[in-house]
């Protein structure tokens, strides 16, 4: 995956259901350590981030006050996937699920990095209104 | 047996100071002036810490490699370009700010590793230089 791919699939992946929960994509950032793409509502932003070197991918959930972002290291304030995937994912139905899968039908995947994208684009897609809504 | 030293002698050279790279341009005072290197293990976490001071630098501007080979090459030409903005950062002169490790990141970074061991090395050749300063 290099960084047209991530941003390829963060427009197919990300943006359809991030769009309905009043995200707007609003950064890119490309650099050959550093892939990140951060979309933004009135009250969060989420942060989607993939550093090519390590294979290490990020998504984080920043809450917004007065313009400014929580701190992110403070995991209360600034969730990541990981986080709300423990608090949320039990709650998950089978129907969600279902309907989650069939979302996401037509991105296409070339490798196991993109394959690692589109998955945390899912869990995020299962996760995310519960988080915002709780 | 004459690789490996051919290997420690371009290590030796590059972490040497001003004298040796006068004409590399990496050894310009006032970039002495100018705002700080912050250097972390996640980038995200670096990108958030810059921008809290002005005028500071990150490594932001590694072409994309992933376009030009297969993983092992990549990976070598990332390390390599890294390895040369580190240093080029030691010898310039500014602030290098290490807002440090990522405690919660699964691996650690090959990146920051090497960073590390470049700074340790450095400051041993080069007593003068003050080191990574930690916010």
């Amino acid at each position: 995956m290099n960084g047209q791919d991530f941003l390829r699939i963060a427009n197919e992946a990300f943006v359809p259901f991030l769009k309905g929960l009043g995200f707007v994509m609003d950064e890119l950032s490309i650099s050959g350590r550093f892939y990140r793409v951060s979309f933004t509502s009135s009250a969060h932003a989420v942060s989607v981030s993939y550093e090519p070197g390590d294979d290490a991918l990020f998504v984080m959930v920043f809450s917004r006050k007065n313009g400014e972002i929580s701190d992110i290291d403070d995991r209360t304030k600034t969730p990541r996937l990981a986080d709300l995937n423990s608090r949320y994912m039990a709650t998950v139905t089978s129907e969600e699920r279902t309907e989650n899968e069939a979302a996401f039908e037509s991105v296409v995947v070339n490798d196991k990095e993109e394959r690692l994208l589109l998955k945390v684009a899912k869990e995020l897609r299962l996760v995310l209104p519960k988080y915002l809504g709780s | 047996m004459s690789r490996l030293l051919c290997v420690l002698l371009t290590l030796l050279f590059s972490l040497s100071g001003p004298a040796m790279g006068a004409n590399s341009g990496f050894a310009d005072s006032s970039l002495a002036a100018k705002g700080p290197v912050v250097n972390g293990e996640t980038m995200a976490q670096v990108e958030q810490a810059a921008a809290k001071i002005p005028g500071s630098k990150i490594l932001n501007d590694i072409p994309d490699f992933r376009s030009m080979g297969n993983a092992d090459q990549v990976t070598s030409s990332m390390m390599q370009y890294n390895r040369k903005w580190i240093l080029e950062q030691m010898r310039s002169g500014r602030q290098i700010i290490d807002i440090g490790a990522d405690a919660n990141r699964a691996t650690p970074s090959i990146f920051y590793q090497m960073e590390q061991n470049m700074l340790k090395n450095y400051q041993k050749l080069h007593p003068e230089f003050s080191g990574a300063v930690t916010p």
